[in-house]
């Protein structure tokens, strides 16, 4: 069957419900989505209420170069709703669970009103062949009843689902996720082994990980697909300052959600470390916005004497924000306590960056012996690995060596993706 | 005695004797007619009774109908249990002291597969008569049958595994060495309905990370009627008889052979039942690996509407079962 017959069909649904700025899983749906469409006859669909709709291409796939992460996207709707949510915190603090609810009703309401008014035009139903492949990419484990729907549509028509998959981290380290979330991972998990004739994993680590879950639950696994992602931002235009006390100084930086899994814990460690032993460190920029069991850092953050001069926060920056802190950045700092793959590592030095991160498997995988690496669980060894390059000198020899980089772009990262659910 | 993971029986037992609401009313009614033969259909209420006995001063005659060799099957449960084992050896030395006098008094002990006979034998009894396990064949109604049916399309169940079993030790561990809390070897559409009050044990352990995805093809149905129990047998396309331990006879193995389904069981399981092990919708297996690919084989294809022979109703109906025991105690 020759390939024109075969569509690739990819999951936007989250892509399309999203508010804010993109998380490194819409980011890669977003890109896989524009350079896929360049490699193979895609089609785009999203579900709702076990149903599922076509979205046509052009919603999708932006004609000129597009953001990954655009600050603007967030919009009215997304302000609201990060003010609403502050008060729907005191509420419950206040009030208990019947406010609590009630707001959440109310959030509920309002993203579905966006939802329809945006995608109330697409009233097509997608229809999936069998030759065809369905691509899962996003959180699916946030849409419930997604894979029991599309289950229901397999057995009659008998296409391939294809499921990306970018760790097993919730069910490795429970520890890192709020209640809830690592069953409700595990679960989907497991329904997502059980319904996919391929896996695409993000990394070996990942691989491996899922592998071993799937030999765990007594599971068939499919064939497993390790593909390689980009480390390109798809933005293309001028870089911006996101704060301007960043033009007159040198800043490390520090890019991932803020949440308890990335370690920036370990930064205030590495900070006061620094403060006790009179090393001078530059300003620590971490970039991410606030995620999981992160609210203590924060507090600890912002009321350590002197640690306004030591840390600085930017929970919202975009694509044009992001790509000019990695340019003006002395390095990347990437404390991280496990990943998946480890994207900002491969961005920055994609960039000519020096990265000092933990050792973690993933990042060792395309960092090789490009990165530093320190145990994510001693301040002491991320302070020494970070030292040398506080030198100019040793950094710009470092840098030079960081040149030997092969990176990876989306286009790259699409022609795998491609590979592995169509064959050559 | 403490009340104690493991003595529940053992006290009730010695209630009878000892417990200042129940024994008053015990001994007027032994007293109100003097019995002059006492059947014990378990071991406990002997305990108490040999008490009420010497207080009475009667004398009945006595008849054993054992379910199991109860001390040797105590061992058993309170492995299981993981009791201490200074409570463990003082509680069977209670249970296997009563048994040892029950089977020597007793006239005629009633054993339920051969090798508990022999062990009774070996145990002082007079006469030990076989007294198998059986199963008269439920009928139900055809609302039950439509209940299942609800129940089942509800939830997109096309294939159905049935686990029956009470909340007793030896249930749960055959289970878990057999079929474990991972269930991913089940495709999507079938499910593990759990029947009974094993259900509890599995509903209160199997909530961590590490076994809550058990739930993901497994429902916990709990106690239901009978006739429901009939009604779901019928419709199941596979019966798992998964014990390891436990004495007696399994009183589920010949529901499970009425029902017509495809059986997975143990070796153990089928204790006393031995004879219908050849039939063809039985399937044995006593490894973990053997025993899971047997469900999956079993549920791969739709059950065939098999109908028992008359001759095996027949042959496990509790009316042959018991024909043997009854006239052993007519003559007493």
């Amino acid at each position: 069957m020759s390939d024109a017959s075969r569509y690739i069909w990819l999951d936007v649904t989250e892509l399309l419900r999203w508010v804010g700025p993109l998380t490194g899983i819409q980011r890669v749906t977003l890109c896989l989505a524009v350079h896929l469409d360049k490699l193979a006859a895609v089609r785009f669909f999203f579900s709702s209420h076990g149903r599922f709709f076509e979205v046509p291409k052009e919603v999708i796939v932006p004609s000129g170069p597009y953001e990954t992460n655009s600050a603007k996207s967030s919009g009215m709707v997304s302000r609201l709703k990060t003010k609403l949510h502050a008060v729907q915190r005191v509420a419950l603090w206040l009030a208990g669970r019947i406010i609590h609810r009630t707001l959440a009703r109310f959030f509920e309401v309002l993203r579905e009103i966006r939802l329809s008014r945006r995608l109330g035009r697409f009233r097509q139903r997608a229809f999936f062949g069998s030759s065809d492949v369905v691509l899962l990419t996003g959180s699916t484990w946030n849409h419930k009843g997604l894979l029991d729907a599309l289950a229901i549509v397999k057995t009659n028509n008998r296409f391939k689902v294809a499921t990306l998959v970018f760790d097993a981290i919730p069910i490795t380290n429970p520890e890192f996720f709020g209640p809830g979330l690592p069953r409700k991972y595990a679960e989907w998990l497991f329904e997502a082994v059980c319904l996919s004739d391929s896996l695409l994993a993000i990394s070996r680590s990942t691989a491996r990980e899922v592998a071993a879950f799937a030999t765990r639950e007594l599971l068939a696994l499919p064939p497993v697909e390790v593909i390689r992602l980009g480390d390109t931002l798809g933005y293309t235009g001028a870089s911006v300052c996101p704060d301007p006390s960043l033009l007159s100084q040198e800043f490390i930086l520090s890019v991932g959600t803020f949440e308890v899994r990335k370690n920036y814990t370990l930064l205030w460690y590495v900070g006061r470390l620094a403060q006790e032993r009179n090393i001078r460190l530059p300003k620590l920029v971490m970039v991410g916005r606030v995620g999981w069991l992160a609210n203590d850092l924060l507090y600890l953050m912002s009321r350590t004497p002197g640690a306004g001069d030591m840390f600085l926060h930017l929970p919202e920056a975009d694509d044009a924000q992001l790509s000019w802190l990695y340019e003006h950045c002395r390095f990347l700092l990437y404390p991280s306590m496990k990943e998946g793959f480890g994207l900002p590592v491969a961005e920055a030095l994609a960039r000519g960056k020096v990265c000092v991160a933990s050792r973690i498997s993933s990042v060792e995988e395309f960092g090789g012996d490009l990165v530093d690496y320190f145990s994510p669980n001693d301040p002491a060894a991320c302070l020494a690995a970070l030292k040398p390059y506080l030198d100019n000198a040793a950094l710009a020899e470092r840098e030079l060596e960081v040149r030997r980089y092969h990176g990876a772009d989306w286009s790259q990262t699409a022609s795998e993706v491609r590979s592995a659910l169509l064959g050559q | 005695m403490q009340l104690q993971p493991g003595a529940e029986d053992i006290i009730s037992g010695e209630a009878l004797a000892f417990d200042s609401r129940v024994s008053p009313r015990f001994v007027r009614f032994v007293n109100s007619f003097r019995p002059d033969v006492v059947q014990f259909e378990q071991l406990y209420p002997y305990l108490g009774f040999k008490q009420v006995e010497q207080h009475l001063k009667v004398q009945p005659r006595l008849v054993y109908s054992a379910q199991n060799v109860e001390f040797s099957m105590k061992k058993q449960v309170y492995r299981v249990l993981e009791l201490p084992t200074p409570d463990a050896r003082r509680l069977l030395e209670v249970v296997e002291r009563g048994e040892r006098e029950l089977t020597r008094r007793a006239e005629v002990v009633a054993a339920v597969t051969p090798s508990d006979v022999a062990a009774f034998e070996t145990l002082g009894a007079r006469r030990v008569v076989l007294a198998p396990n059986g199963a008269d064949e439920q009928r139900f109604r055809s609302t039950d049958r439509k209940y299942w049916m609800n129940y089942l399309g509800r939830r997109g169940i096309h294939r159905c595994i049935v686990f029956v079993g009470s909340y007793h030790a030896p249930n749960w561990e055959g289970f878990e060495k057999l079929v474990g809390p991972h269930l991913g070897f089940l495709p999507r559409s079938t499910r593990l309905l759990i029947v009974g009050a094993v259900s509890e044990y599995f509903v209160r352990n199997y909530q961590d990370l590490e076994r809550c995805l058990f739930w993901r093809r497994a429902v916990a149905v709990g106690r239901i009627s009978a006739k429901r129990l009939a009604a779901l047998l019928a419709m199941a396309d596979c019966i798992i008889l998964p014990l390891v331990s436990g004495g007696g006879s399994n009183l589920k193995t010949p529901e499970a052979l009425l029902s017509g389904a495809t059986i997975v069981a143990t070796t153990h399981a089928m204790r006393g039942f031995e004879k219908w092990s050849h039939l063809p919708n039985v399937v044995l297996a006593d490894e973990p690996t053997a025993f899971r690919a047997s469900i999956l084989k079993a549920t791969s294809r739709r059950r065939a509407g098999d109908r028992v022979s008359a001759d095996v109703r027949e042959a496990l109906s509790w009316q042959e079962c018991l024909r043997a025991f009854v006239q052993e105690v007519r003559a007493v």
